[in-house]
């Protein structure tokens, strides 16, 4: 065979080893978060998500200084104008037309962006923060304390979503706040379970133990130690809370839930749109059209990043 | 004694997204009629692909069949179509997996997993098969098999289930089974069992078995040939007396040594192998053993031993064995020494 | 622990939690700050009186509670204050008919391609099946279904003139609502099931299976498939929640007189005894359809069913 190489004795004399080469990994190492970001970065669809809503983010801020009017300004001499591509570049004239009572839709639909993911941004957040606090608490003491929150998570998930929300917004009257807290105050369940279930798995782990043992307090070993690992899923569940949040405010002012006028969401403009479908498609298609995109861009998003940080949950 | 199962310088990569690892990197050895010979290795030394590829269970895509032959009734099973290879997987060769928790279909009754292969390759009927299948489950030792053919899976318990596995794999009366690890998932007390049966329905239907496993206890109690597998190559061969009482390769020493032993002194310890074995996805050219060998020698680096015959039966492939290599005794612990 | 046991334990759950939800609606309701008849500030104070008195809305709290409780039981939902005293039961049962028949349209078409993408997708990962579901499927769950009835009717509807963009009546009616409805269903039953199929492809027993000798076909269709569709059918509870949601905005659009547009009108006219009547109505039907589904969950696996029993 290959017999190629000439035998010598010297050949035959004990070799140096570098023992730490024994257990040396042949392929090089990557830091997590680096990582995370490699296959992030990768991921065709998250990567347009996220140009997309850069934009939709841009567009926000300088938006409504770029229309004609401010968002609530009427003009009834201009009622339902209809968008041009010409005007929509040049800005001459209303760049995404009027609705039937002649305001701006450019402004409007800028401004109701804006209102939009304020509440989403507020949902998610209040969210997640009841849903960390009472996972972690739940889960980080055990016993009888967790006994207590499971059987009342129980009794609250029967509850379907939808009228839960209907009936506090029924109550409080909707506002930007009220709509927010609704929505976080059903959402927040699936996030305390998966906080909890996965507070109950590092508990059980050695490094958890040795910071108990060497003396660290209940507060410092909770956000020292056990935060840090729950921030991969409180990422991915805000990702997703977004979204939904977005949908379930237009959904809301659909049904005459929303905000009141002369406040504007995107759902409220959506709502208005619909009333003038027939005869005046623009005032429905742009917003909608946003909407989409920006529902879209977090999912997108939100895969990407799930996908980056749990390999394990790759589809 | 003729030969029912001859493998030949077999190699398999698998395709990843930053190249190719090199699992088996030409493994060679052969079965005897009626025969059990073990292959034993580290987890990740190529066992399991190897045994995989008999059969040709492995996807492909990611994994290729680089090279070699495995010779089986006359035909290259490397070669043969998919067709064909259904004709002889499950009827001429069997295989049982290592978790007997998985490899059952969680959703089918016990016995429809079993008349499955009559059905198929005996032709038999539903109520024929269903007979065989009650036959089969009392064979491998389940008590009340005409009720318990039509449980599920989650109604057996584990040991129950790697028996059923058993009776699933030899209904065919397969010529060569093949044990991938089938007592690694089950209780000290049933692994013993299911050697027992294994042993015991191997005189009944003469098969012959192919064991992979990483417990020599278990090799010393059914095997009569063993091959030791090293970072996806051969590295020693030969009767499990040769194995056991006269080891050649360095590796398997350290194998030897790190299992707990009736004759040996209470004041010997356990002797663990240091370091881990070689990536696959860059393998050493030397021998791959030689990172981790007390007695690693320069040539050791940079060439791959060739296989030496010790006798007509023991093979190994290892630098020390030549004439110029010092004299290296293997150590007390590996042979079992006063 | 058996599943008739299983199933009277869930039956009992699903009570006490509808009892929950009435009694936390009603006090809500009868606690809401004003008079029931807001939207009627201009009525003389006797006619007022008159009303309320003729409504029992002067009775005590807890006679109202348990009136309306017994009334519940007996099937009556009680009476709309907007709509002159007309019986909540039968409103409900005039418009449950036109939304349940949307809803079994959209459920059974959506599951029929979900599935179907679904497998697809999940034997030939990176075919351009798998591409298009995976469109979908990212589609169905970031497009509003208000944006999707509103294109569908304007598109379909309005310029190419194919089916009618509202009212009820003939099946072409509910051409264009039941295709709005149907998105959700398909993005999620294919995304579900093709999940499930790559998973259930990479078992253990698969392989055992094909160890056996069985053909390809033999092995998808006895060993992958069963296995990967019998979870698909929990996501149907959730699923009846979306609908739920979907037909209020279609019904909406489409002007279609079903349950979902009672509803969205009781809301704005803050007509209470019809918001608790139909919120009653709604989470009955939720909560019966979500109990229905996991008893059929505990039928068709077998994990479920005869869990237990023969084990050592």
């Amino acid at each position: 065979m290959k017999e190629t190489m000439k035998l010598t004795p010297d050949m035959f004399q004990p070799a140096e080893i570098d023992d730490s080469a024994k257990n040396a990994i042949a392929r090089p190492s990557i830091g997590f978060w680096k990582d995370v970001w490699r296959r992030f970065y990768r991921n065709v669809g998250a990567m347009v998500g996220l140009v997309l809503l850069s934009i939709i983010l841009v567009l926000t801020f300088v938006g409504p200084s770029m229309g004609k009017t401010d968002y609530q300004a009427q003009n009834l001499s201009v009622q339902d104008q209809e968008p041009t591509f010409q005007n929509m570049i040049s800005g001459d004239d209303y760049r995404f037309g009027t609705d039937n009572l002649g305001r701006d839709l450019w402004t409007r639909v800028w401004y109701g962006t804006k209102v939009s993911l304020m509440i989403a941004l507020l949902a998610a957040i209040l969210e997640i923060v009841f849903g960390v606090t009472i996972g972690v608490i739940s889960g980080y003491f055990g016993g009888m304390v967790d006994n207590i929150l499971q059987r009342v998570i129980e009794v609250l998930y029967g509850i379907p979503n939808l009228i839960v929300v209907i009936l506090f917004l029924i109550i409080f009257d909707p506002g930007i706040v009220p709509i927010a807290l609704a929505l976080a105050l059903t959402n927040w369940l699936p996030t305390a379970r998966i906080v909890r279930a996965q507070v109950l798995k590092l508990k059980s782990q050695e490094y958890v133990l040795a910071a108990r043992t060497l003396g660290s307090g209940h507060i410092r070993t909770m956000t020292k130690h056990l935060l840090p690992n729950i921030v991969s899923i409180v990422i991915i569940a805000v990702m997703f809370a977004i979204p939904s949040a977005i949908f379930y405010e237009a959904f809301l002012s659909f049904i005459g839930l929303g905000l009141r006028p002369p406040e504007a969401s995107l759902g409220v403009i959506i709502n208005d749109g619909a009333q003038n479908l027939q005869i005046f498609p623009h005032e429905l298609l742009i917003p909608s059209v946003i909407i989409g995109i920006m529902m879209l861009s977090f999912n997108l998003i939100g895969d990407g990043l799930r996908d980056a940080l749990d390999p394990r949950m790759r589809k | 004694m003729s030969k029912v199962l001859e493998v030949k310088d077999l190699q398999v990569s698998f395709k990843t997204y930053s190249g190719e690892v090199h699992a088996v990197r030409g493994v060679s050895f052969d079965l005897d009629e009626g025969e059990t010979i073990a292959i034993v290795g580290e987890s990740g030394c190529g066992k399991s692909v190897t045994s995989q590829t008999l059969m040709r269970l492995l996807p492909s895509p990611p994994s290729v069949i680089k090279g070699g032959e495995v010779l089986f009734d006359g035909k290259d099973l490397t070669k043969v179509s998919e067709k064909e290879m259904e004709k002889i997987r499950g009827a001429q060769i069997a295989m049982i997996f290592q978790d007997p928790m998985t490899s059952l279909n969680p959703t089918l009754k016990v016995g429809d997993q079993i008349t499955e292969g009559l059905m198929k390759h005996h032709k038999m009927s539903k109520s024929d098969a269903k007979k065989k299948a009650v036959e089969m489950l009392k064979k491998v030792g389940i008590p009340s098999p005409e009720k318990r053919i039509n449980q599920y899976p989650h109604q057996f318990s584990g040991g129950m289930r790697q028996r059923a596995m058993i009776a699933i794999a030899l209904a065919c009366a397969p010529k060569v089974l093949i044990a991938d690890e089938p007592t690694t998932a089950l209780d000290v007390t049933i692994q013993a069992q299911i050697i027992d049966l294994m042993k015991e329905l191997q005189k009944d239907i003469k098969t012959s078995i192919i064991l992979i496993t990483h417990d020599l206890g278990v090799v010393a109690d059914i095997a009569k040939r063993v091959v030791v597998m090293y970072a996806g190559k051969v590295v020693e061969s030969g009767t499990l007396e040769e194995i056991f009482y006269q080891p050649k390769h360095p590796y398997t020493w350290g194998l030897l040594a790190s299992m707990p032993r009736l004759d040996q002194t209470s004041d010997q310890e356990l002797l663990p192998i240091p370091g881990s074995p070689p990536d696959l996805f860059k393998p050493p050219k030397g021998c791959p053993f030689a990172a981790r060998c007390k007695h690693a020698m320069k040539i050791c680096l940079e060439e791959m031993p060739e296989a030496t015959k010790v006798s007509s039966t023991h093979q190994v492939a290892c630098w020390l064995e030549h004439d110029m290599a010092p004299k290296v005794e293997p150590p007390a612990a590996a042979v079992g020494g006063e | 622990m058996d599943l008739v046991k299983y199933s009277v334990r869930r039956f009992g759950y699903m009570i006490v939690t509808l009892w929950f939800i009435i009694t936390v609606t009603f006090f809500l309701m009868h606690l809401l700050p004003g008079s029931p008849l807001r939207n009627e500030e201009k009525l003389p104070p006797q006619i007022k009186e008159q009303i309320l008195k003729e409504y029992g809305l002067k009775d005590p709290l807890h006679v109202q509670y348990f009136r309306y409780m017994g009334g519940l039981l007996k099937g009556d939902l009680g009476t709309s204050m907007t709509f002159d005293g007309k019986k909540i039961t039968d409103m409900v049962m005039e418009g449950f008919p036109a939304s349940a028949q949307l809803g079994l349209q959209a459920i059974i078409l959506g599951c029929l391609i979900g599935l179907i993408l679904g497998v697809i997708s999940g034997l030939r990962r990176g075919s351009w099946v798998d591409n298009i579901t995976t469109v979908i499927a990212v589609l169905g769950v970031s497009v509003p279904s208000f944006v999707i009835a509103a294109v569908l009717s304007y598109s379909l509807g309005l310029k190419l003139g194919w089916f009618p963009v509202a009212l009820w009546g003939t099946f072409s009616h509910t051409v264009l609502p039941t295709l709005a409805l149907t998105f959700i269903v398909i993005a999620q039953i294919a995304r579900y099931t093709r999940t499930e199929m790559v998973e259930v492809l990479e078992q253990d027993y698969i392989k055992t299976a094909k160890a056996k000798g069985l053909a390809r076909n033999k092995i998808l269709s006895k060993h992958a498939l069963r296995n990967a569709l019998i979870p698909a059918v929990t996501i149907l509870g959730p699923m009846t929640v979306n609908l739920m949601t979907g037909s209020m905005v279609v019904e909406l659009i489409f002007a279609i007189p079903g349950m979902g547009k009672l509803f969205v009108d009781c809301i704005n006219n803050k007509d209470l005894t019809l918001i608790m009547g139909t919120t009653t109505f709604y989470s009955a039907f939720l909560l019966f359809a979500i109990f229905i589904v996991d008893i059929l969950y505990g039928l068709i696996d077998p994990r479920i069913r005869v869990a237990q029993s023969g084990k050592e």
